[in-house]
């Protein structure tokens, strides 16, 4: 080990492409400032951009590769370089990839070149075309950082990396006002979670003493008992920095708004890599919360609770985009519940498949709203099965595997999670009702939001409107995801006939031995038997057939169902609509006062007291500056007097005291 | 004679100066004054051969970085003089180009501009390198005289002229002192050499002398000090500094702020740690060396208030960084003050720092007065959105300056500030912190100017390649801010091959 330097140009070779692109973006702008439009420098960047993202994914692949063909090797390391050697103090950062950051490569890279492909289309004329690249570029290298460092500190490079470019996408059309507010919404919201993370690692530094990754996850065990429950906090506060990245509830209602940005930044960022930082987190140091039982609980429940405000929520949205947006909540608040049972690889294996199905229903709803000239309003959709027909069957893979059709990657990793919870059984049955009953409504969404969109009568002017299928370069990545949300359960098909055969889950084994060492501290794991497991799977089976059905059914004709349901329970629906008035409580309960009590700061404290002082102490120096400058008065004698005075004065200074 | 042919290897840097010296001389005669540009170019790649020799020399002393003989009985080889001779090179090197840049220097018959500048290097080169007063003195004289002929290079211009007369005045002055402080510590100790002044294993050691007569020690040491206070412009012996520097003309100003400076400072530690820190002095006289502690520490503090307070109220800009450069003295006195390894280290990591925020600062400055034809601050009004790239670096200098992450400017307080407070100058580092607070305020003032007023249009055009140079030191002041381990290490061997004890007990 020690000798994979290469991988360093990982996060770097994007790193260069932003750079690139951002140079073309100037220069786009100067090119326009003459007169020309400066397009074929913008298109440059867009195919730099995704030269960079397709030699990061064969470097992905070169790495997957390495790992893959020799089972001995857990991990690939490069040299470690001394970042900070300030004394005692020192930082040492290396890239490296192993078993759990493989993966997590092959999905930022794989989806992420997919969404580049697609970005040329979907962006095609906008006048921040290169921008768009620069930033996207710089998001993939900031994402790298996050999975590839060996060292916390370099992971929170990567973590508050990502938040700017989340910030700077989602804002990306600042000039409409609303995209930027967004953005900065966003931006507090994770500002929360990163200050629970810094001091989460704070208080890992003070622990351990260390940093590093690995040499955390290896020292928990040792620290179990003397240490248990500084560590429980440091990994309650950690995992409140995963709810700022993930949008966990409570600091979930950043993510439905960050929809005002370009549609391929809500699917790579917002949906398949980004919101996803949190699970590897928590996967990432798996046996600080294997220790820690309660805060396993803590982040169930929040878990839970998260997957069912985001379905309920999805029922009664008219923005496609919306629907999608409460998805993803929902969907993470599953991988935070498969974590919270254990289940790391399960865990790992539903945040795979919600890249590949959550990417392709964020993609084909951007090449929907490409399609109807920025429609985003299902309402006003309808029977685009007919125009947009590639569209249109990819879509349906998304939904199949989103609702948890049988034998679609989403059924297997949703029902795996499931299971889990199951089988944990005690405080975690209530749980698993909830996951089950997120599950049906999920199912119901799903199918409502296909129905609306795609079936149905065309409520759009069609004279005005004329919806069109997208160009090649945005339906090829949706056909690539489709089959891959499809068949992504291959990866990790449960444990039927052959107990422990699990493909995803034996392959991140050397990750989370120290976690489950912990866990079962030498019992076994809980393993399902096969009827159970059957009775399982066949339940999962029933209720994503059948609610699909009843939310296919309920609106292939229109919304008529919403309006009853609105005129028979209508607090239920506003409830509902507005994500369990969590944004309004917000408004009540937080932000009005603290802006009572900045503006009494700003104008009693900050105006009047402080200003006072620092005007005070400025007229004073300012005035000790003149008095200074009368004394140099350019005449030579004087300064030599001065200059005789200082030097008896140190004398006597010396001598004397 | 061997011996004194293979000494003369070591000095290779010395003669290689020299040669460069007397080449710029011949060729310039040769060419009777047309076009001087080639022997800025010749100025520039010649520096960049010695840099080489030098960094060949740096990796050739051992573990301990010094050579174990003194060469002639006179030169000192260890990485200490090495580290500050690259530090002459690299600033030489960008003031040759600054004087190839500047717009309004006359491109001929200004050969001789070249051959005082690498005469003063040879000044340094030879000060920075020995522990023999009369080296010494040799050294910073021969600094001396190029930097006053250069001072008034603008023979024509009346403040050039005032500036070098000033210059001299000040210069033959503070010479004299010195030289009667050195003549005094010969006659109290018997020797001329440091090391061996500070041991006493040659005749008296300094530190016995001051258990039996403290005053004419305290005399002496305070003449010889003075004279190394004025060259690094600690006051009350600044007087000189801000007249000099606005009135020589800007490459100029920028050789004295910067390699002149950082030579005074390399020959002030030298002074410092030969004479007070030695060990076993500690026992013997507590008051020797925590009393010069102190002195420094007061020095420094006055230093960098009044270099801060004085150039609040400037309205021209050269004058302004001329007091900036005192405050920044004063600075750096706090890791002379805390008599530390740490501390030593710690100055030499800031003058390095240094370096880089002041070259480019005062390439803005030379920038800006061949774009705008003024020093004044006031008409920097706009600028900086009719020349973004040289405008956002000056920001970036700017901020390192007051010290602000994420530069190298803060890198440098930060270790500073650290050396200080573990030598217990707490009240020290308060002052500097207020100080760094109080500078943000007349910096900031150049930002606004900049970039909150609205330009009239009638400044011509700069020079690309200055800009250039200046985007580049800019890179690298944040660079280096950022990855400040390499540099770290540089300045921490640098100062242990001085040989300084570890002094831990005297905290």
């Amino acid at each position: 080990m020690g000798s994979f330097n290469w991988l360093w140009l990982l996060p770097f070779l994007p790193l260069a492409g932003s750079v690139c692109a951002a140079t073309m973006h100037f220069g786009t702008l100067r090119a326009r400032k003459e007169g020309n439009t400066g397009t074929r420098l913008s298109s440059i960047a867009g195919l730099i951009a995704c030269g960079v993202m397709a030699a990061a994914l064969a470097l992905s692949l070169y790495a997957f590769i390495q790992l893959a063909g020799n089972r001995e090797v857990t991990a690939l390391e490069s040299s470690s370089w001394a970042w900070i050697d300030a004394g005692s103090f020192s930082v040492e950062l290396s890239m490296v990839v192993d078993r759990l950051s493989s993966v997590m490569l092959l999905v930022i890279t794989g989806v992420g070149f997919l969404i580049h492909i697609y970005s040329i289309g979907y962006m095609k004329g906008d006048p921040g075309y290169a921008k768009f690249f620069a930033y996207l570029n710089l998001f993939v290298f900031a994402m790298l950082m996050l999975v590839l460092s060996s060292s916390l500190l370099g992971m929170f490079v990567g973590w508050e990396g990502v938040g700017l470019c989340s910030y700077l996408l989602i804002g990306f059309w600042h000039e409409k006002g609303w995209p930027a507010e967004a953005g900065q919404k966003a931006f507090v919201f994770n500002r929360v979670g990163d200050a629970c993370f810094l001091l989460g690692s704070f208080l890992l530094i003070a622990i351990f003493d260390t940093l590093d990754l690995s040499d955390i996850a290896n020292s928990v065990q040792a620290n179990i008992g003397a240490n248990s429950r500084l560590m429980a906090l440091a990994a309650l506060l950690l995992f409140g920095g995963a709810c700022g990245k993930s949008a966990q509830f409570p600091l979930f209602t950043w993510l439905p708004d960050a929809m005002a940005g370009p549609t391929p930044v809500s699917a790579l960022i917002h949906a398949a890599t980004m919101v996803t930082a949190g699970v590897y987190l928590l996967l990432r140091l798996n046996p600080l919360y294997a220790a820690a039982p309660t805060v396993l609980f803590i982040i169930g429940c929040v878990g839970a609770l998260t997957a069912l405000i985001g379905a309920s929520t999805a029922l009664m949205q008219r923005d496609i985009k919306k629907v999608l947006a409460y998805s993803t909540v929902s969907q993470l608040g599953y991988m935070f519940l498969g974590i919270a049972t254990g289940a790391w690889s399960a865990a790992l294996f539903h945040l795979v498949t919600h890249a590949f199905f959550k990417g392709l229903l964020f993609l084909g709803s951007g090449s929907v709203i490409h399609g109807m000239r920025d429609e985003q309003d299902m309402y006003k959709m309808g029977g685009l099965r007919r125009h947009m027909p590639r569209t249109y069957i990819t879509f349906l893979a998304g939904a199949a595997a989103l609702s948890g059709i049988p034998l679609t990657s989403g059924f297997f990793s949703k029902d795996e999670i499931l299971a889990h919870t199951f089988l944990h059984g005690g405080l975690y049955w209530p749980l698993w009702i909830v996951g089950i009953f997120s599950a049906i409504l999920t199912a119901f969404y799903t199918w409502r939001m296909v129905a609306l969109t795609f079936f149905g009568d065309e409520r759009f002017d069609a004279n005005k409107i004329r919806p069109h299928e997208s160009p090649a370069t945005m339906t090829l990545p949706l056909s690539i995801l489709a089959v891959l949300a499809l068949a992504g359960g291959l990866l990790n098909l449960p444990a039927l006939h052959i107990p422990g055969e699990q493909a995803l889950r034996d392959w991140i084994s050397p990750v989370t031995a120290a976690g489950d060492a912990i866990l079962y501290a030498g019992a076994q794991a809980h393993h399902p038997s096969l009827w159970l497991e059957l009775v399982l799977l066949a339940l999962g089976s029933a209720i994503a057939l059948v609610f699909a059905h009843k939310g296919f059914h309920g609106f292939k004709n229109g919304w008529q169902h919403d309006d009853a349901m609105r005129s028979k329970r209508p607090e239920l629906v506003g409830f509902l609509e507005h994500a369990w008035m969590v944004d309004s409580t917000y408004a009540a309960k937080i932000v009005a006062p603290l802006r009572l009590a900045s503006y009494v700061i700003a104008t009693l404290v900050d105006q009047m007291l402080i200003d006072g002082m620092v005007n005070g102490a400025g007229r004073l120096a300012m005035k000790s500056g003149s008095k200074l400058r009368s004394v140099v008065d350019g005449s030579v004698m004087s300064y030599a007097l001065w200059m005789g005075a200082g030097a008896s004065i140190l004398t006597v200074v010396w001598t004397c005291f | 004679m061997n011996d004194y042919i293979e000494a003369l290897g070591y000095l290779a840097p010395e003669l290689a100066l020299t040669a460069l010296a007397m080449v710029i001389l011949v060729w310039d005669l040769l060419k009777k004054g047309r076009d001087s540009s080639h022997l800025g170019y010749a100025t520039v790649a010649g520096m960049a051969v010695i840099a080489w020799m030098l960094l060949g020399q740096w990796d050739s002393l051992g573990d301990s970085g010094r050579h174990p003989e003194t060469i002639l009985g006179m030169v000192v080889i260890d990485r200490f003089g090495t580290f500050f001779k690259l530090f002459t090179v690299g600033s030489l090197a960008v003031v040759a180009l600054y004087v190839l840049f500047d717009k309004r220097e006359r491109k001929h018959g200004i050969g001789e501009y070249y051959f005082l500048l690498v005469g003063a290097a040879i000044g340094i080169f030879f000060m920075v390198s020995t522990n023999n007063l009369l080296l010494l003195m040799l050294g910073l004289e021969l600094l001396s005289l190029a930097s006053y002929s250069l001072a008034g290079f603008h023979k024509g211009d009346k403040r050039s002229a005032e500036a070098a007369l000033k210059y001299i005045v000040f210069g033959g002055l503070s010479a004299g002192v010195m030289l009667y402080g050195i003549s005094l510590l010969y006659g109290l100790t018997g020797t001329i050499d440091l090391n061996a002044m500070g041991t006493g294993s040659e005749g008296v050691g300094l530190a016995a002398q001051f258990a039996t007569s403290p005053v004419p020690v305290a005399v002496a040491v305070v003449l010889v000090l003075a004279g190394f206070a004025y060259k690094v412009s600690v006051v009350p012996f600044h007087f000189w500094t801000p007249d000099v520097y606005q009135g020589a003309p800007t490459p100029v100003t920028t050789f004295l702020a910067v390699a002149s400076k950082a030579a005074g400072f390399a020959v002030l530690l030298r002074f410092i740690g030969a004479l007070f820190m030695v060990e076993g002095v500690q026992e013997t006289v507590m008051a020797y060396s925590e009393r010069i502690g102190l002195l420094l520490a007061i020095l420094a503090a006055v230093t960098m208030t009044l270099g801060n307070l004085s150039a609040l109220r400037q309205t021209n800009l050269k004058r302004m960084l001329a007091y900036s450069s005192i405050a920044h003295a004063g600075y750096v006195m706090i890791g002379l003050a805390a008599m530390t390894t740490q501390g030593f280290s710690a100055a030499v990591f800031y003058l390095a720092a240094y370096y880089f925020m002041n070259l480019g600062a005062f390439g803005f400055l030379l920038y800006f007065e061949g774009a705008a034809g003024s020093e004044d601050v006031a008409s920097l009004k706009g600028l900086g959105w009719r020349y973004p790239v040289v405008s956002i670096a000056m920001v970036v200098f700017l901020i390192s300056l007051t010290g602000l992450p994420p530069t190298v400017g803060f890198y440098g307080k930060l270790v500073l500030f650290y050396a200080g407070v573990d030598a217990g100058l707490a009240w020290l580092v308060v002052v500097a912190g207020l100080n760094s607070a109080l500078s943000l305020f007349y910096y900031f003032r150049i930002v606004k100017s900049l970039f909150l007023a609205q330009a009239d249009d009638k400044s011509g055009d700069g020079e690309p390649g200055l800009g250039g140079l200046i985007a580049v030191l800019s890179v690298a002041t944040i660079v280096v801010g950022l990855f400040s381990g390499p540099l770290q290490r540089w300045s921490d061997s640098g100062t242990e091959s001085l040989g300084l004890p570890p002094l831990e007990e005297s905290k």
